[in-house]
């Protein structure tokens, strides 16, 4: 297996990808809150 | 331009020799893609195949060209092309564009080939009939009523019907060598490793491979060396030192008829006539026993969907795809999952997660695992005494579309191609002939399986077979 090094540059690839999620929110994938604190 | 005949290596030298160009050639399959659209066989036909001949043109006319420059390529939809939609035709991925290239694509670009379209396909390569598509059944240009095999029945089908000079499929249980059986066109499940799955929406990771569907063996041919090769991106791939070329004389070829039970009279018949004829070209045929193969459907059927259950996860309806808003974010799962996959889908993710369950684990998948083992020594010792071993490719033609609504009846179309995928082991479908059914001539297929990166093997003997055709 390759060496876990060499990480690609951070960001490069957010747009892109984020194009195709369904939901977006300031540059990050949106979901449900899923932890209430008052529970 | 003569299409129906037409191999890779006559459009090469057409295509070098000014006889016509990229953009002649690509319009000439745009035609017949028209002309066959009621087969369903492609979901998209790219609008800018024009602009991708221009470019093969380009290449040729300053003579830096390679062996697939300009060649009219189908792409199953469940391998990658960047910037463009693909859905394993699934409702899942509705919308989804790919964000990067398969390797075997970027390979293709690279060569100046040129993409047709994507072709329809069983959901998830789910199938063995092209029935199971979120958009619809494919038809087999040889009988209209009868599938044309699956899950790469949309492949098969533009090779077949001359829509594409060649399809890229992909084959976990036989869905390349199958589809090519029924359609009367050559498939190749390479060995596992010997292409990038990189780019490869992934069904069962330890099976997967992608795999060239063509008119000939010498098109398979020039098809696996242009994708085959270690990939960085694949840390399955095998090294590209493990890639010798067989220099041995292929002349025993081996058969188990104990594992022929139950296959179609007339089938078996044009099986046995392929054999006594490669007899007389100086092959000898070989009885051999495969003691654990009979077992191979059944291990296939618990390790697959465990892969798939696992492989599936990330259809959630939150980074890709179709979104079902629910109340809560388990809900969206939920909701997005059960509107988004097809019943077959479900039916392998409810038994795969099953498999791999706790108290079931060791029973069903550590037990079907080990039993693989079993399989790739049986398929070893009977490579001991011969050089490549011989089935039919599917034990019945093409069945009617319909026939098979039983999952576990369908399933049974894999027992001679599924033992490929669990050893890892490289096997070609060749045509060899038609059987009759309702007035209409059916293909079949003669499958092969060779020793590991043994491709050349497989090779050799198709040339011949396709010899006697």
């Amino acid at each position: 297996m390759r060496e876990d090094a060499e990480p690609h540059e951070t960001g490069i690839y957010t747009k892109e990808l984020l194009n195709e999620a369904p939901s977006v929110k300031d540059g990050y994938i949106e979901v449900k809150k899923i932890i209430d604190q008052n529970t | 331009m003569d299409i129906e005949n037409l191999t890779i290596k006559q459009a090469r030298a057409s295509l070098d020799g000014k006889e016509y160009s990229a953009v002649e050639l690509a319009e000439a399959y745009l035609s017949r893609i028209e002309k066959h659209k009621h087969l369903n066989m492609y979901l998209e036909v790219f609008d800018d195949i024009k602009e991708q001949a221009i470019r093969a043109d380009a290449m040729i006319a300053s003579g830096n060209q390679r062996v697939l420059c300009g060649i009219p390529f189908s792409i199953k939809d469940n391998i990658l092309i960047k910037g463009r939609r693909i859905g394993a035709a699934s409702k899942i991925l509705d919308g989804y564009h790919a964000t990067y290239d398969a390797t075997v694509i970027a390979k293709i670009k690279e060569e100046g080939g040129v993409f047709l379209g994507r072709t329809n396909m069983d959901e998830f390569a789910m199938g063995s009939s092209t029935e199971n598509s979120a958009y619809g059944v494919v038809k087999n240009p040889h009988d209209e009523s009868r599938v044309p095999g699956g899950s790469s029945g949309g492949s098969a089908v533009t090779v077949a019907s001359h829509s594409a000079l060649v399809s890229l499929g992909s084959d976990t249980g036989g869905s390349v060598r199958q589809p090519a059986g029924f359609c009367g066109v050559v498939g190749l499940k390479p060995t596992y490793g010997a292409v990038s799955r990189f780019g490869l929406i992934a069904l069962g990771s330890s099976l997967d491979q992608i795999g060239p569907i063509t008119k000939s063996v010498g098109d398979a041919e020039i098809v696996f060396n242009s994708i085959k090769g270690n990939d960085v991106h694949d840390s399955t791939s095998l090294p590209d030192s493990l890639h010798v070329e067989n220099k041995g004389e292929v002349k025993r070829i081996g058969v188990a008829r104990s594992l022929f039970e139950g296959v179609d009279k007339d089938v078996l018949l044009n099986f046995e006539d392929t054999l006594t004829t490669l007899a007389t070209k100086g092959y000898e045929i070989v009885d051999i026993e495969l003691p654990y193969a009979t077992y191979a459907l059944a291990m296939y059927y618990v390790i697959l969907p465990a892969e798939i259950s696992t492989n599936l996860t990330r259809f959630d309806g939150v980074r890709y795809g179709l979104h079902v808003s629910g109340k809560s974010t388990g809900d969206d799962y939920s909701l997005s999952r059960s509107e988004g996959f097809g019943p077959e889908v479900r039916r392998r993710i409810l038994l795969g997660t099953h498999i791999l369950s706790a108290g079931y684990y060791d029973a069903y998948y550590t037990k079907a695992q080990s039993a693989r083992q079993l399989i790739t020594n049986d398929f070893r010792e009977a490579f001991k005494s011969v050089d490549v071993i011989a089935t039919p490719t599917s034990p019945t033609p093409a069945f009617k579309i319909g026939e098979r609504a039983d999952p576990v009846s369908m399933y049974l179309a894999d027992i001679f191609t599924v033992t490929a995928n669990l050893t890892g082991m490289p096997a070609l479908s060749v045509p060899s002939g038609f059987v009759e059914r309702d007035g209409k001539k059916l293909p079949v297929g003669f499958q092969l399986t060779a020793p590991h990166l043994q491709e050349k093997t497989l090779f050799t003997v198709g040339y011949d077979i396709e010899a006697i055709q």
